[in-house]
């Protein structure tokens, strides 16, 4: 428990699809993220949705990219299957060369524990945990001690701007607050990669303004490497890097 | 990612459920033919082997298997039937019918077949435990953040765990509160001040919580529509899980109590006339007893011994209607020393079977002051009315009226029962002819011969056979009437623990150097009562525990609505990195809680229930049950015996829930709607 996810594991599966990842060249650090010819389909009863079609892409380690694309292009499955927590079709998700869809059960838990940090549309919070608590969770799954995992939260609240209102519940927060707790959840055990579904989606402009802010902050700070999926073009203009998923595929708009 | 088959799983599940099978199989033939413990005993002893060897077998297959492994497991389990069969063809074990004296093979199938099916079952059992440590290469046995999560799943917050444990005692409270006022208001003397404050504080919160419900209600109805708190529907169904659990847990307790309380009133009445134990003679001879008396009486923790004769006999009142009976000669000096006969007697004298000439003539002798007490109900007072109000105010229709009063004072005396005496008419003073049919030879075989003797007490033991059958004579009186001169037949002993007798037996047989003494203890002579008793008493705790696993169904329906309530959050505490073995604690731990509450309630509701039961007195029709008030017998290890089958049965009923929330898959919840 706790060692750095290091991969040196080869990658021998089939790089099928017309859109093969960039031959990663052997003088370059290896890219933190890597989507090798990704495949998701989906069925309808009878019908199959063929959501991603081979969808190939990677981010270096506190890269920080946006990605657009209209409703139901499959950007909330994308962003799933990246973060592990779907399993893709076809093809294979790499975190630092090391093949995410052969680990097992606790290995995966571990690794999502450990390595990504998730915030959604909805914030998902806990509704009977304070908001310390709520960003303790993590930590506490890590099977840290309550003392110490609740000290991180802390301390994590207070680098997303909530450090007055640690002990109120979610329904006691405002949208703003409430998706901020979220966030700090995402970062309490420092992950290497955020995945952000539209965390301002549910949020009026000023306040998703501001969260948006936040999320840069943060990436420049920490270093950590964030997908940032949005539908306001105006933010996603901001960001140093600016995906887009078109017909299963992931297209680099820049 | 689907788990493969494994066959390493398969092998493992079958050897460890093979050993187990041969284990118990080994282990009965071992101890029952090496050993002195009882046929019970060894039965228990190597299935539980079997038993813990069929879980262990499922636990090892789930944590090597990394899963359930119920596929490898059913593929075990059909395997054992071929292993079993082999194995039962080795050891030849007993047949279960007791005609053929070893198993044919369709009797071997059977076997390995139950033998199987149980493995099968157990081994499931077994793995999850297996799932719950998370199965595979690194156990995780800690639960501190599951807790947490169960336990705002359940809402048990400070305010509704103080609620639940008011209600849980309140309700328990008042029972006992009733029971112990009704013994407070007759006066009883065994209250302390523990048991009337009890009584009082048990009572006051069950006041209470009725008016804070009533309280509740007009609040409820002064609000505006739409201003009431609405419940989630998985709150109610786990306070009607709970419900179900404590009905359950209270009627299981009750009906064993009351079981036991029959159990435990036989014994004592059989005790109470029989002794412990008996000392016999191989041969008819016994006279040297006057000088094997002390050494029997010297041997440690016996506390008392007696001279006994016993014969079968025909009992006639004054208009020859005839009544078998056992007549028993007894000295009454000593018998209070073995047996509670003196203080069941309920009129008259039973030392005057030894004095009968002072057995009042003229008067009709009156029911002791205690006999009311002993003789509950009003049962009594027709008999009472039938025999001695009668022969109080008709003296002319007693047999003794009509024998002169000379003669009758030289007439020995016999002790009946409450049943004979009411059978036949008879009251103290009266004349009964005893008739032995083992009298003179006479030209066509034995003559029977008879002898007038006059009832010098009425006794109550509460045993219908015995109240009905048993008559007493003094022992001088017995080996004149048998013709036996002084032999007798053996001596009845009392030991300072009933439940030693047989040891005990066995021990005053040794200090008399054996052969040829022999002795009987009271289980041998009433073995069918009491295996009838403790059979009924395991079929009564098998179907009341289907109350328990129908209550464990709601647990399970409870449940799967939360799991279904709870996906979105088992979505995202997945995503945070839960484990699936994590997942699964939530909901077994729920429904463990669930479950252990309802118990905790029904054990105090049953507590309560037989402290009132005990105290208040239900009336039963004595002419029915014999016994004029339920009995009920608290028993603390069968209380904690239930409390622990219902906790298992709960931790049953969470498995499928609790696995089917760890299989979900993260992204399930995780859809926007």
């Amino acid at each position: 428990m706790g060692e750095p996810i290091v991969g040196t594991q080869p990658i021998s599966s089939a790089l099928e699809g017309q859109a093969a990842g960039p031959v990663v060249d052997a003088l370059l650090p290896s890219p933190l993220v890597e989507a090798r010819a990704v495949h998701k389909s989906y069925w309808l009863g009878p019908k199959e949705i063929h959501v991603l079609r081979g969808a190939a892409f990677s981010l270096r380690a506190g890269e920080m990219a946006s990605l657009v694309g209209p409703s139901g292009v499959g950007k909330s499955t994308f962003l799933h299957v990246m973060g592990t927590l779907d399993p893709p079709t076809g093809g294979a998700v790499l975190f630092e060369g090391r093949d995410a869809t052969a680990m097992d059960e606790s290995e995966l838990a571990q690794f999502r524990n450990r390595t990504i940090g998730f915030v959604f549309q909805s914030h998902y919070l806990l509704p009977e945990f304070t908001a310390l608590e709520n960003a303790a969770m993590p930590a506490l799954i890590l099977r840290k001690p309550r003392e110490e995992a609740l000290a991180m939260a802390r301390e994590v609240l207070q680098l997303v701007g909530l450090g007055h209102r640690i002990e109120h519940k979610p329904g006691e927060l405002s949208g703003g607050e409430q998706q901020r707790v979220a966030l700090a959840r995402a970062l309490v055990l420092r992950p290497r990669l955020l995945l952000a579904d539209e965390p301002t989606g549910n949020l009026d402009e000023e306040t998703g303004e501001g969260i948006h802010q936040l999320l840069v902050e943060l990436n420049q700070k920490l270093g950590i490497a964030a997908i940032v999926v949005t539908h306001n073009a105006r933010l996603a203009e901001r960001m140093p890097r600016r995906l887009r998923l078109h017909e299963g595929l992931v297209i680099d708009a820049a | 990612m689907k788990s493969r088959f494994s066959f390493g799983a398969v092998i493992a599940a079958l050897a460890v459920s093979a050993l187990s099978f041969g284990a118990q199989l080994g282990l009965r033939h071992v101890l029952g033919e090496k050993t002195l413990l009882s046929p019970d005993a060894v039965v228990a002893i190597s299935f539980g082997a079997e038993a813990a060897g069929f879980l262990l077998a499922g636990f090892v297959a789930s944590f090597f298997g990394g899963g359930l492994r119920s596929r490898e497991q059913l593929l075990a389990a059909l395997l054992l039937v071929g292993v079993g069969f082999g194995l039962l063809y080795v050891v030849k074990p007993p047949s279960f019918s007791y005609d053929r004296f070893y198993a044919d093979k369709t009797e071997m199938i059977l076997w390995a077949l139950l033998a199987s099916a149980s493995a099968f079952l157990l081994g499931l059992w077994g793995a999850s435990a297996g799932l719950l440590i998370g199965a595979g290469k690194s156990p995780d046995f800690a639960f501190a953040y599951e807790v947490g999560v169960a336990r705002t799943h359940l809402r048990l917050n400070l305010r509704a765990g103080l609620m639940l444990a008011w209600i849980g005692l309140a309700l328990p409270g008042a029972l006992f509160g009733a029971g112990i006022l009704t013994d407070w208001r007759a006066g009883a003397r065994d209250l302390t001040l523990w048991h009337k404050a009890g009584a009082v504080l048990g009572i006051a919160a069950f006041v209470l919580l009725i008016a804070y419900w009533i309280r509740a209600r007009i609040l409820q109805a002064r609000l505006l529509p739409g201003q009431a708190k609405r419940r989630p529907a998985t709150l109610v169904l786990t306070f009607i899980s709970i419900a179900g659990v404590v009905v359950g847990v209270w009627a299981l307790t009750i009906v064993l109590s009351v079981m036991s309380g029959f159990e435990g009133d036989l014994k004592q009445k059989i005790i109470g006339t029989n002794a412990h134990g008996m000392l016999l003679k191989f041969t008819d001879d016994f006279s040297e007893w006057k000088s094997v008396l002390p050494t029997v009486r010297a041997v440690p923790d016996v506390v008392g011994a007696t001279p006994f004769i016993l014969n079968e006999v025909i009992i006639a009142n004054s208009k020859g209607n005839p009544s078998g009976a056992e007549l028993k000669g007894i000295d009454s000096a000593s018998v209070g020393s073995v047996s509670d006969l003196p203080k069941q007697v309920i009129a008259g004298d039973l030392a005057w079977i030894d004095t009968p000439q002072n057995i009042p003539v003229a008067t009709a002798v009156a029911p002791n002051a205690s006999a009311s007490q002993q003789l509950q109900g009003e049962d009594y007072q027709e008999y009472l009315d039938s025999t001695f109000a009668r022969r109080r105010d008709h003296p002319e229709e007693g047999s003794a009226a009509k024998v002169d009063p000379a003669t009758l004072t030289k007439m020995p005396g016999i002790c009946v029962g409450k049943e004979m005496s009411h059978g036949l008419r008879i009251w103290v003073g009266d004349v009964i002819n005893v008739i032995t049919p083992m009298g003179e030879m006479g030209p066509t075989g034995p003559l029977p011969r008879s002898r007038a003797f006059r009832v010098a007490c009425i006794l109550y033991s509460g045993m219908y056979e015995y109240d009905s059958k048993f008559a007493y004579i003094s022992i001088p009186e017995a080996q004149s009437f048998f013709r036996m001169k002084d032999n007798i037949v053996g001596l009845e002993m009392k030991f300072r623990d009933v439940d030693q007798a047989r040891g005990m037996g066995r021990k005053v047989v040794a200090a008399l150097k054996g052969f040829p003494y022999r002795s009987k203890d009271w289980a041998d002579l009433n073995r069918n009562l009491f295996s009838a008793l403790k059979l009924e008493k395991l079929a009564m705790a098998i179907i009341l525990t289907f109350i328990v696993l129908v209550a464990c169904f709601t647990i399970l329906a409870t449940l799967i609505m939360l799991v279904l309530e709870k996906t979105k959050e088992i979505s995202i505490l997945k995503s945070m990195g839960a484990r699936d073995a994590s997942i699964m604690k939530i909901f077994v731990l729920e429904g463990v809680t669930i479950g252990a509450i309802g118990t905790l309630i029904g054990c105090l509701m049953g507590l309560a229930s037989c402290s009132f039961v005990a105290r208040f007195g239900l009336r039963l029709d004595p002419d029915v049950y014999y016994i004029s008030y339920l009995p009920v017998t608290v028993d603390l290890g069968q209380f904690a015996l239930v409390a622990v089958i219902s906790i298992c049965l709960a931790y049953l009923a969470t498995l499928y829930p609790a696995i089917t929330a760890s299989r979900l898959s993260p992204v399930d919840g995780l859809r926007e709607e």
